[in-house]
């Protein structure tokens, strides 16, 4: 039997206790006649654990004051939905968002390192964002410059960076993806993660 | 300094000027996302959207179609364009590009132009590898919205 996709979306919502009574009554039933359906759950069920550990390291992220102290004058990290949506308002006059570079992607080694660090118990529900904020290495600047070394991150850098970004009256979110597989093999960067870079159709919806 | 010395070393400072280093092409597609009470339905060519239906904001859509898929090639400092299917006009610039091999990253800038207003975005920043696709969203298109997927190939 195929599954719908339909049928994946309430499996995996079910897989993480996000479903109503009913949504749930309905997937105990098709769990109990359908080796698709518990083939599938186990799957994802196993995929959670990679999902864990970003969250995690970013929670530790978030929660130290040397990354958060430049940077969440600049995110409001979004409250709404899942926890993997840090939210970029622009704050001066111009409404820029001015060298926030978002570096995102670590590699196996280092979520391995993170995983072992982190595997004290710490809730999920307190993981915020699995990105890892880097604050600008230099003053914001009303006109745009293109000097490379102001925005761009130093190190290894792997998956994508948002130096910039400007949308005049719009409102504008970042929403961190990770990379499927295909672009995270291509790009020989497991660890890699990459954006979506939302913007508003409505002006002034900020 | 004579004006060929001047033009050497404007040429040898400029981001993209190494002989023989080849930029890479940008590969866009302009993917329409609606909401439906009926079924879902992903363009099977979206293979890197299906990967992401779980995520924000494409959680938010359960119908994608591919409307155009476009590679343009990039040339350093040289917008490439490609109109868009609501009028608009996106432009993507090649700026400058850092290592080499696998580990090479390249800077561009985009904007998506719209006529006789002010630019919808006027300026994306971003810092990429090739292969390392990423979207701009949000634009309402047809009782939905518009995404662009970007990526750079070799």
């Amino acid at each position: 039997m195929r599954l719908s996709r339909e049928t994946q979306i309430e499996l995996m919502a079910w897989t993480d206790n996000e479903v109503p009574d009913e949504v749930r009554d309905r997937v105990a039933v098709l769990l109990e006649s359908s080796d698709d359906a518990r083939q599938f759950v186990e799957q994802w069920q196993a995929s959670r654990v990679g999902a864990w550990v970003r969250e995690a390291t970013a929670a530790r992220l978030a929660a130290s004051p040397s990354i958060t102290e430049s940077v969440m004058g600049r995110i409001e990290v979004g409250a709404a939905t899942t926890s993997t949506i840090p939210s970029l308002r622009r704050r001066s006059d111009r409404q820029r968002v001015r060298a926030v570079a978002i570096s995102i992607g670590s590699g196996l080694a280092i979520a391995a390192c993170m995983a072992l660090y982190f595997r004290s118990d710490l809730p999920r529900s307190v993981a915020t964002s699995p990105v890892a904020l880097h604050a600008p290495t230099s003053a914001p600047s009303v006109e745009p410059s293109l000097d490379p070394g102001a925005v761009l991150l130093a190190g290894p850098a792997r998956g994508v960076e948002v130096n910039d970004i400007d949308a005049v009256s719009h409102a504008i979110s970042v929403f961190e993806i990770p990379l499927g597989a295909a672009a995270a093999n291509a790009a020989k960067s497991t660890g890699a993660s990459s954006v979506v870079i939302w913007i508003d159709e409505d002006r002034n919806a900020k | 300094m004579t004006l060929g010395a001047i033009g050497i070393a404007m040429g040898l400072s400029a981001p993209l000027a190494n002989a023989g280093t080849p930029t890479p092409s940008i590969e866009i597609g302009v993917i329409h996302a609606q909401h439906t009470d009926g079924g879902g339905f992903i363009d099977p060519r979206l293979r890197e959207i299906e990967q992401h239906m779980r995520d924000e904001p494409f959680v938010r859509y359960n119908v994608y179609r591919l409307l155009d898929h476009r590679r343009l090639p990039l040339e350093s400092g040289k917008p490439a364009a490609l109109g868009l299917v609501n009028g608009r006009t996106l432009k993507i610039t090649l700026v400058e590009s850092k290592g080499s091999g696998a580990d090479r990253r390249f800077r561009m800038r985009a904007e998506i132009a719209e006529p006789r207003q002010e630019a919808f975005l006027k300026l994306l920043d971003v810092t990429a590898s090739v292969d390392e696709p990423f979207f701009v969203g949000g634009q309402s298109y047809e009782g939905g919205t518009l995404f662009l997927e970007l990526v750079l190939r070799p």
